[in-house]
């Protein structure tokens, strides 16, 4: 059947494949895009079957719809998605070897031709539509996938925060409740649900509600987190306490567009919190009145040690005592000062605690100040069989303004220390001031103690300031109350200084201390520190001084009338202060001695009776305390007291504050010499050498002179044919090379 | 008005549920999975009326496959469902389980495709029965509005011979309408078509 020939190109121009059949499904011709889409031309095959040239279209959709459309004139469409792609049509050879054949969609539709029925068959490549879903369905397949993984990711997320130990919240920029974890609702008591979309104005008390709301808009108006501590009621009734962190949330603008919220309940550590308080507060206060107990204590135990003191020293004046008696007075003598050593390191470790201890700052001549502690371990040195050396560098301030027993007594501890912890050797003390910069009025006041003792481990370096800590380093060296180093330590953070220690185990130890210490000259010198020599007895010629001694505590009272007795004052006892009170009626004394803590009437009222009696403003009374605080000082000068002084007393203290208060004059003997040894202490005078024949004093006047010990030796040896006494004490002084000593007692 | 009798009604309905019968089987066939059809009851009605049903039903949007018949009558034959039951409907049939709003092109033709092999059912078992024959455009794919689809504005009064059609594929059941949209002529044409087979058949 002829066509035309624009038909036939057409045909052929056509860019999809165009099967044309007859009845019984022959073919008629296909185009030229089918013969190259299948590899085969259609004339070879005209008028075969279409099922003849393509075995694997029988049975499918497409002949299906052909033999409808021939029988029947329907149309059909033949999508890819429902069935395989039917004709074996490829791009390329390319695509042949690999079998990747084309997608394809059929159109099929019946029309007339030549007086029978006809079908035309298109056959679309659709392989571009059906690989660019096939992407787009991987594309949304992979984008679920990863949906799903940040579904997981939340649910995860949600079961972390949820198991969070803490409450844990979001809040929108309103303060509406965005999310909330199960801590919340626990602490709550409301559900997530029920809280979610609210306020927190309509989920808790109004006043509660508002502190929180005042937080959260602090934060979200400042965009900084902030830490504070919240109170919530819990639904057990009570009102919890939560430390909350409240952060804002910002969005890519800076602007705060929610709240996020931690909060941890603390309450139990804040009822910890206060119980601890408590407990310290208890702690501290038993402590305090431990050492207020112990500061009493001491006082109690000082009484009756001013007693033994006091009597023993008088003993000692005496000149015809036996060597023997001298011995065991001495022995008395230490044991009560050591004792009395002990009670103080324990008084003051009290005062320390107590917060009671305070400097005291007085001038002083400095190098005095040293000389007389050095002297005092000079001799403990000595007879330790150790060298001692002071030195004090040139150029040393000699008159400063601070506590000088505070100082002496931190001076006595670390000497004391050195000299105990010391078998060979000797052991320095050496002194120098700085200026302070930028401080002209104060200078740094540097002393160093060094011994070539035991030293002190490493690891007790640290602890050896502790209170009762002592070193474990010579287990025979433990007498004292291990108490001088914590006392030293404490004094020098009192006076603002600076200890520090340096050591080595068989070497020695090196003590520095520092303490900032007040420029002064000899102008402010207190005339009170000035140390009188001993008092024989009044001058004659002055009138009868009539002094009245209250104490209840009758070995003081003893002790202190038989010194004044003595000295050749008029003495009257009494023992509280209403006996004190109808003497001074009767007797009107000069003065008086006041015990302050007494029986039936005490000191403070007793004075205070005194001075509204007729006459009563006349009267000296000084105060005599074991009290050891100074506010007491203060009490007793506003009771009515003119002064003030301590207990344990040393004899030139009480007669110099009589002669303070009367301007009485006494007579001195000359200033005793005291001589220690270990095994005797044999104090010699002036007046004792006077006694020796005026030859043998020559004799030894020049031997000493000369440093010459033979003929000293010899001296001596005559000496002890006319006295003993005398002969010992000369032979310690010689023992030591004391020359200068025995020069002075000859009165040279 | 066009009138029918229970039995001429009978048969037309016994006629589509051949036609659709058929479609499921080959249906079936394709997609390797059982797949039932039917039409329960024809009703015979106005363009308006249909869209108004459909109204009352809340089917506003819908998706349509449509196939122009010309022949012994001429006329239109659509499969029209509710817009998102249309995909559901696809999806099951091709066994997709994706989540996607909008329909892609070849899940179209694919569901042209079902559209065509279920019209083509009705239309071939109405052809074969009742004689003559018609030549069937291929199918279009129609989406918008109800009334736009059955074009009421222009042809409100035109006849409608409306069935329900009830899908049963894979746990699913979907339910749309097979419309066949008759002018005057074709509706009496039709009429005397049924009319000639039962007293062919002597039925009446």
């Amino acid at each position: 059947m002829p066509r035309p020939v624009i038909a036939e190109n057409l045909f052929d121009a056509i860019e999809v494949g165009l099967i044309v059949v007859g009845p019984g499904c022959r073919l008629i011709s296909w185009n030229l895009w089918f013969t190259v889409a299948s590899g085969i031309s259609d004339k070879p095959n005209v008028g075969r079957t279409l099922t003849d040239i393509f075995p694997e279209i029988e049975n499918g959709r497409v002949i299906q719809s052909i033999s409808e459309a021939l029988e029947q004139g329907m149309s059909a469409i033949v999508s890819p998605r429902l069935q395989r792609d039917p004709f074996p049509l490829y791009a390329s050879d390319a695509d042949l070897k690999s079998n990747k054949m084309l997608r394809q969609m059929v159109v099929v539709r019946p029309f007339s031709e030549d007086y029978e029925r006809r079908c035309l068959v298109q056959v679309m490549d659709v392989t571009a539509a059906v690989e660019r879903e096939e992407q787009s369905r991987q594309l949304r397949h992979e984008s679920e996938q990863a949906n799903q993984r940040l579904k997981e990711n939340q649910r995860q997320l949600e079961t972390i925060i949820d198991n969070l130990p803490a409450v844990f919240f979001t809040k929108d920029s309103d303060g509406i409740y965005l999310m909330v974890n199960r801590r919340y609702e626990e602490a709550v008591g409301i559900s997530k649900e029920d809280v979610i979309g609210k306020h927190d104005t309509e989920l808790l008390p109004a006043d509660i509600a508002e502190k929180l709301v005042q937080v959260d808009n602090r934060v979200l108006s400042s965009k900084s987190p902030t830490t504070v501590e919240e109170s919530v009621p819990h639904p057990d009734g009570t009102l919890h306490i939560y430390l909350s962190t409240k952060a804002p949330m910002l969005d890519e603008q800076g602007n705060a567009y929610a709240l996020l919220g931690m909060a941890a309940d603390i309450s139990q550590q804040k009822a910890l919190q206060v119980e601890l308080a408590k407990s310290k507060e208890l702690a501290e206060m038993s402590n305090q009145a431990k050492s207020i107990f112990l500061a009493n204590m001491s006082h109690e135990l000082r009484t009756p040690l001013n007693a033994i003191l006091g009597f023993s020293t008088m003993l000692g004046y005496d000149p015809s005592i036996t060597k023997e008696q001298h011995e065991i007075i001495d022995i008395i003598n230490r044991s009560g000062e050591h004792l009395l050593d002990m009670i103080n390191d324990v008084l003051d470790i009290s005062k320390i605690e107590a917060g009671r201890s305070e400097i005291e700052a007085i001038t002083f001549d400095l190098p005095q100040l040293l000389n007389d502690v050095g002297k005092m371990f000079e001799v403990r040195a000595e007879n330790a069989g150790l060298k001692f050396e002071l030195s004090i560098q040139t150029g040393t301030n000699q008159y400063i303004l601070t506590d000088a027993g505070k100082l002496r007594q931190i001076l006595i501890n670390l000497l004391g220390n050195a000299i105990k912890f010391t078998h060979k050797g000797k052991v320095s003390l050496r002194a120098a001031t700085q200026p302070i910069e930028n401080d002209p009025s104060r200078v740094s006041l540097q002393l160093e103690v060094e011994d070539s003792g035991v030293g002190i481990p490493d690891e007790q370096q640290k602890r050896i300031f502790e209170p009762f800590v002592q070193s474990m380093h010579n287990p025979s060296n433990t007498k004292g109350t291990g108490l001088g180093l914590s006392i030293t330590q404490s004094f020098v953070t009192l006076f603002g200084g600076d200890i520090k220690l340096m050591s080595r185990t068989g070497e020695g130890t090196l003590f520095f201390v520092e303490l900032p210490v007040t420029v002064a000259d000899a102008d402010d010198i207190d005339s009170a520190v000035a140390v009188l020599p001993a008092v024989l007895g009044l001058e004659p010629g002055q009138k009868a001084w009539r002094i009245l001694v209250v104490e209840d505590n009758a070995d003081n009272r003893l002790l202190l009338s038989s010194m004044l007795t003595q000295a050749g004052f008029d003495v009257k006892e009494a023992e509280n202060g209403k006996e004190a009170l109808n003497l001074f009626q009767q007797w009107l004394p000069h003065f008086i001695w006041m015990d302050m803590r007494m029986p039936v009437m005490d000191g403070y009222e007793a004075t205070s009776k005194i001075r509204s009696q007729p006459d009563g403003d006349k009267v000296s009374i000084v105060a005599l305390t074991a009290s050891v605080f100074s506010e007491q000082r203060e009490k007793v000068l506003s009771s009515g007291c003119d002064d003030i002084r301590y207990k344990p007393f040393q004899p030139y203290e009480i007669f110099d504050a009589i002669k303070q208060q009367l301007g009485v004059r006494y007579l001195y003997a000359e200033e005793p010499r005291f001589v220690y040894e270990e095994k005797r202490l044999v104090r010699l005078t002036v007046q004792m050498l006077e006694t020796l024949p005026q030859n043998l004093k020559d004799i030894l006047n020049d031997a000493a002179l000369n440093l010459d010990i033979t003929t000293t030796q010899s001296v001596i040896q005559q000496i002890r044919g006319i006295d003993t006494h005398i002969a010992d004490g000369l032979q310690a002084l010689l023992d030591r090379y004391q020359f200068s000593t025995i020069l002075e007692l000859l009165g040279k | 008005m066009f009138d029918l009798t229970a039995i001429e009604k009978d048969a037309i309905t016994e006629l589509l549920n051949i036609g659709v019968g058929r479609a499921a089987a080959s249906l079936g066939q394709l997609l390797g999975e059982e797949l039932m059809l039917s039409v329960p009851t024809l009703y015979i009605q106005t363009r308006r009326q249909t869209a108004e049903l459909m109204h009352r039903q809340d089917i506003t949007n819908v998706s349509a496959i449509k196939e122009r018949f010309e022949g012994g009558f001429n006329g239109d034959a659509m499969l029209i469902f509710p817009s998102h039951k249309s995909l559901v409907l696809v999806r099951a049939l091709l066994g997709e389980t994706v989540d996607e709003n909008s329909i892609t092109e070849l899940e179209r033709e694919a569901l042209l495709e079902v559209g065509n092999i279920i019209l083509n059912g009705c239309l071939g078992s109405i052809a074969n029965t009742l004689g003559g024959e018609f030549f069937c455009s291929l199918p279009e794919y129609l989406q918008g509005q109800s009334i736009d689809v059955l074009e009421v504005e222009e042809k409100a009064d035109e006849l409608v011979l409306f069935l329900h059609i009830n899908f049963a594929v894979a746990n699913l059941e979907i339910e749309g309408y097979l419309v066949f949209l008759l002018d005057i002529q074709a509706a009496d044409m039709l009429r005397e078509r049924i009319h000639q087979f039962l007293s062919d058949s002597g039925i009446s």
